[in-house]
């Protein structure tokens, strides 16, 4: 991971250059700690009996980066005083600019409704650590700036680990498993993605692939909250560390095997409605609380199962699907077209 | 109940000034203070009655952030209606909705109804767009213009019924079938035969 390079983010975009003067940088004040300070909300410690490996991990490293089960994660990036310090720059930095400044509204009204029915993020300090992490991203790629969904993406992450990492994480996630194409302007990822929806569909679900197409509903439709959330919408906090830590293992085939998981599980009901408003019901929900997140569950669940989300996505793991196929449409797309 | 019509319809407007806390106040009646921001479309539907007819109002609720406008026009396609709403509270949301009339008179179906909402009526004191220049313009493009506020419920469903009204307007004067009694008579003097067809079938005997 490239990072410590100040001047990085001199280049603006193509048109909007900031003159230097506006930059204040105090690379001596680099290591201070972050105010307020953050630690992992998860409740992935206290639910397992802390394991071997992370004792292990404890011992090796003076502070834990995040919640047991975000070891795989934690693995990812590696977080020295370069990344520290360049963090603390991007925070220290100002810039005054239109672009950054219209990111800087949407991610200040867009903390105020993310989690919101979560304390931590509603009454605690999260709403601050979170703008703080999707400001401090805006200047650091200010060609993607910010973009609805990245909000989500960065809640679940700094709910499992520190700030630094989650920041990192966030980086990383958007620029190794090409979520920038699906952030920039026009979504041109998106295509991508519903392009292969499409096929998976066609290929594994056909009876609801064409159900779906019969009452109107597009892939897109889907596809969209569940690829620029990477599922974070759907999966309760707690939960998304077991997509996480399989997505950055497996990339976007573990993507498709849970899409095709969870509309496998849904397909019989969804073969049942006959209007586009029923279908939409079951697939689309406001999943801001609890509740509903368990009606979710439940409805996935087969007969005289106990469904959890760290068992859907095991059997989405089992899965076996083209995977040659899916990296060769996602590789070869915009060839193609 | 039985359906006589069905009607898309799409809420647009910029971010955050309220479509979707106006389109769940419609139709569930609820507030959310901090509804949480909308990346998808979401999909709500209602029954409603106008004039003996029985309405289903299919309401898009889309994405306000600038970036999600590129999609905006996969669900504004084939509406019937679309409720343009901006924050009475903020300038530059009420010029999203000038932009967005423009856009939808070019690439939209050619009939759509539009319904301006100034919405967040209940922070008069924080107004900035006078209330005449919004009506002035509503009238300019032949919309009907309303006053809500999704936290009161003030002026929510007004709103979407006249959407269902200005719809159910346009058609009747153009003609296009409708199941009601005064469209009905249009039919007969457009085509006897078909009255004909139709006595014998409804006769009795």
């Amino acid at each position: 991971m490239k990072c410590g390079h100040s001047t990085e983010m001199l280049a603006f975009s193509k048109d909007e250059t900031i003159p230097e003067e506006q930059i204040i940088l105090n690379p001596g004040e680099s290591l201070k700690p972050l105010e307020p300070a953050h630690s992992p909300q998860c409740n992935c410690n206290n639910k397992n009996i802390l394991r071997r490996t992370y004792r292990l991990f404890l011992k090796r490293k003076e502070q834990p980066q995040g919640c047991i089960n975000s070891i795989k994660l934690s693995e990812k990036v590696k977080i020295t005083d370069a990344e520290i310090s360049y963090y603390y720059i991007l925070n220290q930095t100002k810039i005054d600019c239109q672009g950054y400044n219209d990111a800087s509204c949407q991610i200040t009204l867009d903390v105020e409704r993310t989690y919101n029915d979560i304390p931590y993020f509603s009454q605690g300090n999260g709403k601050i650590i979170l703008k703080r992490m999707l400001l401090a991203y805006a200047k650091y790629n200010p060609n993607l700036g910010y973009v609805q969904g990245m909000n989500l993406i960065a809640a679940a992450l700094l709910w499992h680990t520190s700030e630094i990492h989650a920041f990192w994480l966030l980086v990383s996630l958007i620029n190794d498993f090409d979520l920038t194409a699906l952030f920039l302007p026009g979504f041109p990822g998106l295509e991508k993605h519903c392009h292969v929806a499409d096929f998976m569909l066609i290929e594994y679900l056909p009876a609801l692939y064409e159900h779906l197409s019969r009452h109107g509903i597009m892939t897109q439709m889907i596809m969209i909250e569940w690829c620029l959330t990477l599922f974070t919408s759907v999966i309760p906090l707690d939960d998304t560390i077991w997509f996480f830590n399989k997505f950055i293992k497996h990339r976007w085939v573990f993507f498709y095997k849970v899409f095709l998981e969870v509309l496998e599980r849904l397909e019989e009901k969804i073969i049942r409605c006959n209007s586009a408003a029923a279908i939409l019901k079951i697939i689309q929900k406001r999943r801001n609380t609890r509740q509903i997140w368990d009606e979710f569950l439940s409805e996935m669940e087969k007969p005289r199962e106990k469904l959890t989300w760290e068992k859907l996505i095991k059997h989405a793991k089992e899965k076996t699907i083209n995977e040659v196929c899916i990296k060769y449409l996602l590789g070869q797309f915009y060839n193609i077209s | 109940m039985e359906v006589d019509r069905e009607f898309k319809i799409v809420t647009l407007g910029e971010g955050r000034v309220g479509k979707t806390s106006l389109a769940m106040r419609y139709v569930r009646g609820q507030f959310n203070e901090k509804e949480q921001s909308t990346t998808n479309a979401n999909f709500l539907e209602k029954n409603i009655r106008i004039n003996e007819t029985s309405i289903k109002l299919n309401i898009w609720d889309t994405a306000g952030q600038e970036r999600f406008r590129a999609l905006a026009p996969n669900y504004y396609r084939e509406a019937k209606g679309a409720l343009l709403v901006y924050d009475i509270t903020d300038k530059e949301s009420f010029w999203k909705v000038v932009s967005w009339v423009e856009e939808l008179k070019m690439q939209a179906d050619k009939d759509i109804s539009f319904v301006i909402a100034g919405n967040k009526c209940d922070l008069e004191l924080d107004r900035q767009i006078p209330k005449e220049q919004a009506i002035a313009y509503a009238k300019q493009i032949g919309a009907a213009h309303y006053s809500t506020s999704a936290k009161s419920g003030m002026g929510v469903n007004e709103c979407f019924e006249e959407i269902a009204k200005l719809i159910l307007d346009k058609e009747s004067r153009s003609g296009s079938p409708i199941r009601s009694s005064k469209a009905r008579s249009r039919v007969i003097v457009k085509n006897q035969e078909e009255v004909v067809k139709k006595k014998k079938s409804g006769g009795c005997c």
